[in-house]
């Protein structure tokens, strides 16, 4: 047992080292999704940009609010949401993807995991510069509270990549696992504060947005974007998270990583 | 120094949800033994008991019918599978050389496929820039490297499969047979770089259903049969009880 939670730590600690293997890997299944396409990478920041605006359109109008304040609302935490949603969405097809390789040799498996994450992040990059633009024309304070971006992208990053390899692990071992994660994915992104304000909650239902880790973990990142102060109890509960998060992936991890190559 | 040693290894399947195969199925003519049901799932033990080792300098040929457990053993001993009992201990870089070249992608070229497989397989980045160019040149894909590879044929698939899993520092090689398929022109040169790549391994270990293989590369050789180790001995003694028994059985 002891020498499994071993081999485990050691697993996730060599997906960091091997950050020269992951970008590469990462680049070109980027660039290879956009192969014969004319429009290619700019699909990324279409699709975010497309959606937002028409939610934006028809929802200030529903709920009464300025355009201008909604549409950066929306796409700050639309970012942060996305990158989540997609890296569990994707987790779900973690080892499958790296089937050839797994049944050739042995690795860290993680790596799978970390591709994920690092594949996300670069277009979490690129979907991070059309809210610039759109920031500066919707006249956003960006000041010093800006910076936080990067404590909220960690806190986002450790916490999406436990549940990330949990969720991988169990929809390996049960093929049910991807359609219920769709299914909890999309209610997650109705109960979690992104498409309409906290301010629309009776004081006593507010437990439904302190209770949820996912507002928090988007939270730092979208009071940065916005250029607000960020909440310090977010940060605090990112951070338990993180750690419980880790600890308890680690363990599942542990005693399943013998198990992996005989579920495919 | 390498060396390889099994002791009391298993390695169990369990398949899901097939609870209404009879059990004469199972204890059929090949594969592994249905050793009973586990949380209602069928368990079949495809190696039983294994003991081995293998030291450096050894070059080992492993013979038996399909399903005999041959290449799950080599899966077992390149670390994919870990037991499900026994202990496996092991010291030494282990280079597989098992059928797919992993990680090929269709859209990329053949030089982008190069320098991802190589990555895959644990080259570094200086080792892939030394080596690549005797992979595009030996491949003999001329300009068709900076070509998609959904773009060739099969052949040229092959060709460049090979080019690239033999390009590997051999350590504790372990090979399934199969990785030599190319067409005439290219066997000559391939036969002289399998030469190469199996006489700078530290060990072999070759799984084969040709005699004339095993007997070329390996001076022991091991028999499997229903996933238990029939009988270990040189590759004169193992083939000649291996043929025996097969012409018996007709």
């Amino acid at each position: 047992m002891k020498n499994d939670l071993i081999i485990a730590i050691n697993d996730l600690k060599s997906g960091i080292f091997e950050y020269k293997i992951l970008y590469k890997l990462c680049r070109s299944e980027i660039t290879r999704r956009y192969k014969r396409t004319f429009l290619g990478p700019l699909w990324i920041s279409i699709s975010l940009g497309m959606f937002s605006i028409i939610i934006s359109v028809v929802w200030s109008k529903l709920w009464g609010q300025n355009f201008r304040e909604y549409l950066p609302y929306l796409l700050a935490g639309m970012i942060p949401w996305t990158y989540f949603a997609t890296s569990i969405a994707e987790a779900c097809q973690a080892f499958p993807a790296g089937a050839s390789l797994m049944l050739n040799r042995e690795y860290a498996y993680t790596r799978q995991i970390y591709i994920i994450l690092g594949r996300n992040s670069i277009i979490l990059m690129h979907n991070l510069l059309v809210y610039f633009i759109v920031a500066l024309f919707c006249q956003i304070n960006l000041g010093f509270n800006t910076l936080a971006l990067i404590v909220g992208f960690l806190a986002l990053l450790v916490n999406t990549f436990w549940v990330a390899l949990v969720v991988a692990i169990y929809a390996l071992k049960y093929r049910d696992m991807a359609p219920i994660i769709t299914i909890l994915l999309q209610i997650a992104m109705f109960v979690t504060p992104i498409m309409w304000p906290v301010s629309v909650l009776n004081e006593k239902n507010y437990f439904l947005v302190d209770y949820n880790p996912l507002y928090h973990w988007i939270n730092i990142s979208k009071a940065a974007l916005l250029g607000e102060t960020f909440n310090i109890n977010s940060l605090f509960i990112g951070i338990v998270t993180s750690i419980i998060g880790i600890l308890l992936a680690i363990y599942i991890y542990s005693l399943n990583r013998k198990k992996l190559t005989y579920w495919f | 120094m390498s060396y390889l040693k099994l002791e009391k290894i298993c390695i169990d399947f369990e398949v899901q949800n097939y609870r209404q195969i009879s059990t004469s199925f199972i204890n059929g003519i090949i594969g592994g033994k249905f050793i009973g049901k586990k949380n209602k799932n069928i368990v079949i033990r495809a190696l039983d008991n294994i003991n081995l080792e293998i030291k450096t300098g050894d070059r080992i040929g492993l013979v038996g019918a399909n399903g005999a457990g041959k290449s799950t053993l080599l899966r077992t001993l390149a670390r994919v599978f870990k037991p499900s009992e026994g202990k496996f201990t092991w010291e030494g870089k282990i280079t597989p050389l098992l059928n797919q070249t992993p990680g090929m992608e269709m859209e990329d070229t053949g030089l982008e496929n190069i320098e991802i497989v190589c990555m895959l397989l644990g080259m570094s980045e200086e080792e892939i820039g030394e080596k690549i160019n005797g992979i595009v040149e030996f491949s003999g894909l001329g300009d068709f490297i900076n070509m998609p590879i959904r773009t060739y044929s099969t052949g040229m698939l092959a060709r460049l499969g090979f080019s690239i899993a033999t390009s590997i520092n051999p350590g504790i090689l372990i090979v399934d047979e199969g990785i030599g398929a190319a067409d005439a022109q290219f066997s000559e040169k391939a036969a002289k770089k399998v030469n190469e790549l199996l006489n700078a391994s530290e060990i072999l270990i070759l799984a084969s259903h040709s005699q004339h293989m095993i007997e070329q590369w390996c001076e022991k050789a091991i028999w499997l049969d229903h996933g238990k180790i029939q009988m270990i001995g040189s590759v004169t003694e193992v083939f000649t009880s291996y043929n025996n028994f097969i012409s018996i059985k007709g």
